[in-house]
């Protein structure tokens, strides 16, 4: 393929993405959001885990150093919601690359080759579904110790199997159409087949779900945090913000509202995110918004 | 399926609100619990009892309910710190002769006319069996603590018991009052105690039995109408379990149950739960003490003025103001201000950083250039554990973290689930620190011998619970004074000594007396504070309505 044949691809799969409002909308959310995360240390008015136990529960714009108040034992939450981001959004985007790389290869594989090896494959999905996934977390966290990477692995590699499945009917269904006959008619070899031809064609479903699987591993974070085997204290996360602020609730709603509403936030930014990704790759769908 | 679809023309909405319309007489509208019930008493916990046999259980606190519903000790603890009889007439004392041969023969005498609830008669055999059930070793019994000193155990005839104990053992009256009596007739033929079926359907003497449980939510118990210390006041009494601390108190706040007991309204709720007009507040002290333990054994903490800096640095005033609202009493010692043997002349040197700054100086840890003192090339930072989740318990760690920080050491938080902190990890002293609320063991005597004696180190020497690894030929010596002095007197002065080399040298350093808040009806008559005892049921056999 030539360079502009490639980039005029690209410039028609940009201008599909930027006529769909939400889209772009979704992906600004996102960009926000991780930027903050990412200059955390900069815009910070303070230490995350300095406390003072003298200012505990202040409303939010109560007074300038603390423009969205404290929490229980008197530290920022501003600076708490930035850095909370960073151990968040690492462990929602590493959890989603995992999910999706592991549970994409196992459903082209499994849905491409058929016979024994998706038998074998699919058994293998079945026992893996078979457990809770928090008791699943919570047999492997034993193992491992917990930093960032091993909790987003862990979380990744606990959640591919839906993905493997939708892939996996995807492939079936697509490795009897016509460009795929012809793609071995010319030779191709089954890798080729498998990553080149069908994985391409499945990254609508894929896409979807891997937006939907950052806000699951989100909060998977939070429960493993909270049963003792994630982010330890002080250091803060989204969902640990959460959690901690449920005896709370009624008398210092602020505390869970916040971290709520960046949660949500990401979770809806990802969506739309994934929803106009999905629509500007799918060169079946004609855009009609 | 067709027959449970709505008949064509009615519209989806109209069938909901149909239903809801159904469904409001039958009481979602009001809640039918809330309203009291003269013959029944339902008491509220956060934690369910598992193990109904009361030599066994571990839970103390939560599986004392079933404890003092179904079963009866010798003798009880009252409000007041005295031991009043039970299933004996009277509490063995040199003055009515049940305290003879310098502490060394016990004589016991049992009261007449008390049968089991499926009708046998209780006879000295119980207590026997009883004994013998603590000291054989194939049952998981909680303690043996002064059991293992009798040398011989006489039955005289059905209601007269003596025994001989190897050496004095002041503390022998609280090793009884712990074990409650368990029937012979149905456990001597059992092969295996720790897994009969009585464990989870129990014949006892006490005011009720037990009627059905329903796991995961509640236990019925029913009056036992031939209760020896007479009738129990209610018919029915309820335990019931909610997990969640705040849907407990918010049941309690409606009336859903009557009592709401452990874990405790909320800390930052006291003032809120003291307002409301037809409940009480009551404010339990309980024999608990929150400690930083450290591990004597790890060569970091080796050094008591590494342990007494670290103490010295901690802001254990302000973390009991500020975490626990102020709920929490601070102490100095293990035991809480309120105890007998409290040493009152203890003075609190927190927090003291300047002191601490210097005593870590001399210790040979000297400040490095990332602000983390060092020695011999090892820098000082460690780890602290506790159960994971609880918020509390993790502020004040995060405290700590920040008044460490400021002398120059470096604590990492490694919280965990209970099972995990609590099992090896504690018990085969593998820690660097943990926080940890514990009471002394045999009962509320001041003895401390299994949580500080050296030869009590269960990683050493396979029995005990000291898991500091402390070890004092100083301390050892007083505490085996202590359990054999008589005079109250002596043995202040003795506990005093020990409350303040403890002070010294910190294998534990005291926060505070742990404190929890009841909620109950105005109405209910009974519960009534006992700082001596960790069960709120302790008499529940006067509990009542007025």
């Amino acid at each position: 393929m030539s360079g502009g044949v490639t980039s005029a691809a690209s410039r028609r799969l940009a201008q599909r993405f930027l006529t769909h409002r939400l889209a772009v909308f979704g992906a600004l959310v996102v960009v926000l959001l991780c930027a903050a995360a990412l200059f955390a240390p900069v815009i910070a008015p303070h230490d995350p885990v300095e406390l003072d136990t003298s200012l505990r529960f202040m409303a939010p714009f109560q007074r300038g150093t603390y423009p969205l108040g404290t929490d229980e034992i008197g530290r920022d939450t501003l600076s708490r919601l930035l850095f909370g981001g960073r151990v968040s959004l690492t462990v929602g985007l590493v959890a989603m690359l995992t999910t999706v790389l592991t549970g994409a290869a196992i459903g082209v594989v499994a849905g491409y080759l058929g016979g024994w090896v998706d038998a074998l494959l699919m058994r293998f999905v079945d026992t893996m579904l078979c457990f809770p996934q928090v008791f699943l977390l919570l047999v492997i966290a034993a193992f491992v110790p917990p930093t960032l990477l091993s909790m987003s692995l862990i979380i990744g590699l606990t959640s591919w199997m839906e993905v493997s499945r939708i892939v996996r009917s995807e492939v079936q269904h697509l490795r009897e159409q016509d460009f795929i006959l012809a793609a071995r008619a010319l030779g191709a070899s089954s890798g080729r087949i498998m990553f080149q031809e069908l994985l391409p064609n499945t990254a609508a479903p894929i896409l979807v779900a891997a937006t939907l699987k950052v806000a699951s591993a989100v909060l998977m974070e939070s429960y493993i945090s909270y049963l003792g085997y994630g982010v330890q204290p002080p250091l803060a996360s989204w969902g640990n913000m959460l959690t901690n602020a449920q005896g709370y609730f009624d008398t210092v709603p602020w505390l869970a509202v916040l971290p709520g509403v960046l949660i949500t936030l990401t979770v809806m930014g990802f969506n739309f995110l994934g929803d106009g990704l999905r629509d500007a790759l799918d060169p079946r769908l004609t855009l009609n918004r | 399926m067709t027959e449970t679809l709505p008949p064509t023309g009615w519209s989806r909405r109209a069938v909901i609100a149909g239903a809801g319309g159904l469904l409001l007489p039958t009481g979602l509208a009001t809640p039918a619990l809330a309203q009291q019930n003269a013959d029944r008493i339902i008491l509220g916990m956060t934690q369910e009892p598992v193990q109904y046999n009361p030599l066994l259980y571990v839970n103390a606190g939560t599986e004392n309910v079933p404890e003092a519903c179904l079963f009866d000790a010798l003798w009880d603890m009252d409000d007041s710190g005295n031991f009043i009889p039970n299933l004996a007439v009277a509490v063995p004392s040199a003055e009515n002769g049940g305290i003879s041969g310098g502490g060394l023969v016990w004589k016991i005498v049992l009261k007449p006319g008390v049968t089991w609830s499926d009708g046998q008669p209780f006879t000295a055999r119980d207590v026997e069996f009883t004994y013998q059930t603590i000291m054989n070793p194939g049952v998981a019994v909680r303690s043996r603590g002064g059991f293992d000193l009798i040398k011989s155990f006489r039955i005289v005839d059905d209601l007269h018991i003596e025994i001989e104990l190897s050496r004095a053992f002041v503390p022998f009256l609280w090793a009884w009052q712990n074990m409650h009596i368990v029937p012979r007739h149905i456990l001597a033929g059992e092969a295996n105690i720790n897994t009969a079926a009585f464990n989870t359907r129990p014949i006892g003497t006490g005011p009720f039995t037990l009627r059905s449980r329903t796991a995961g939510s509640h236990a019925i118990y029913e009056r036992n109408p031939n209760y020896h210390r007479g009738p129990a006041k209610v018919r029915q009494f309820i335990h019931k379990i909610v997990p969640d601390q705040l849907v407990l108190y918010g049941q309690a706040r409606t009336g859903e149950v009557d009592y709401m007991a452990l874990a405790g309204v909320p800390n930052d709720r006291w003032e809120e739960a003291g307002r409301i007009a037809d409940r009480d507040l009551l404010i339990m002290n309980s024999p608990n003490v929150q400690f930083i333990y450290f591990n004597c054994g790890k060569p970091m903490f080796a050094d008591p003025k590494v342990r007494r800096a670290l103490y010295v640095a901690c802001e254990m005033q302000k973390s009991i103001d500020d975490v626990y609202f102020g709920t929490y009493q601070r102490t100095l010692s293990y035991l809480s201000p309120s105890h007998w043997a409290y040493n009152s002349a203890l003075v609190d040197e927190t927090p003291n950083p300047e002191l601490a700054g210097r005593l870590l100086d001399e210790a040979g840890w000297t400040m490095g250039p990332d602000n983390v003192r060092a020695k011999n090339g090892e820098k000082l930072r460690f780890t602290m554990s506790t159960t994971a989740g609880n918020p509390s318990r993790q502020a004040t760690q995060a405290l700590f973290q920040q008044n460490w920080k400021r002398i120059g050491v470096e604590m990492e938080i490694r919280n965990m689930p209970a099972s995990v902190v609590w099992g090896e990890y504690t018990t085969r002293s593998q820690f660097d620190t943990l926080l940890v609320a514990w009471d002394p063991t045999v009962g509320l005597d001041p003895d401390y011998t299994a949580r500080s004696h050296s030869q009590q180190i269960p990683v050493k020497t396979g029995l005990g619970s000291n898991y500091t690894q402390y070890a004092n030929p100083e301390v050892d010596r007083l505490l085996e004074l202590g359990v054999t002095q008589t005079a109250t007197a002596d043995r202040k002065a003795t506990y005093a000594r020990i409350q303040e080399i403890l002070l010294q040298e910190v294998p534990f350093a005291p926060q505070g007396a742990t404190r929890q808040a009841h909620l109950k009806k105005k109405p209910l008559l009974g519960p009534k504070a006992n700082s001596y005892v960790t069960d709120i049921t302790w008499n529940v056999q006067d509990w009542g309505w007025a």
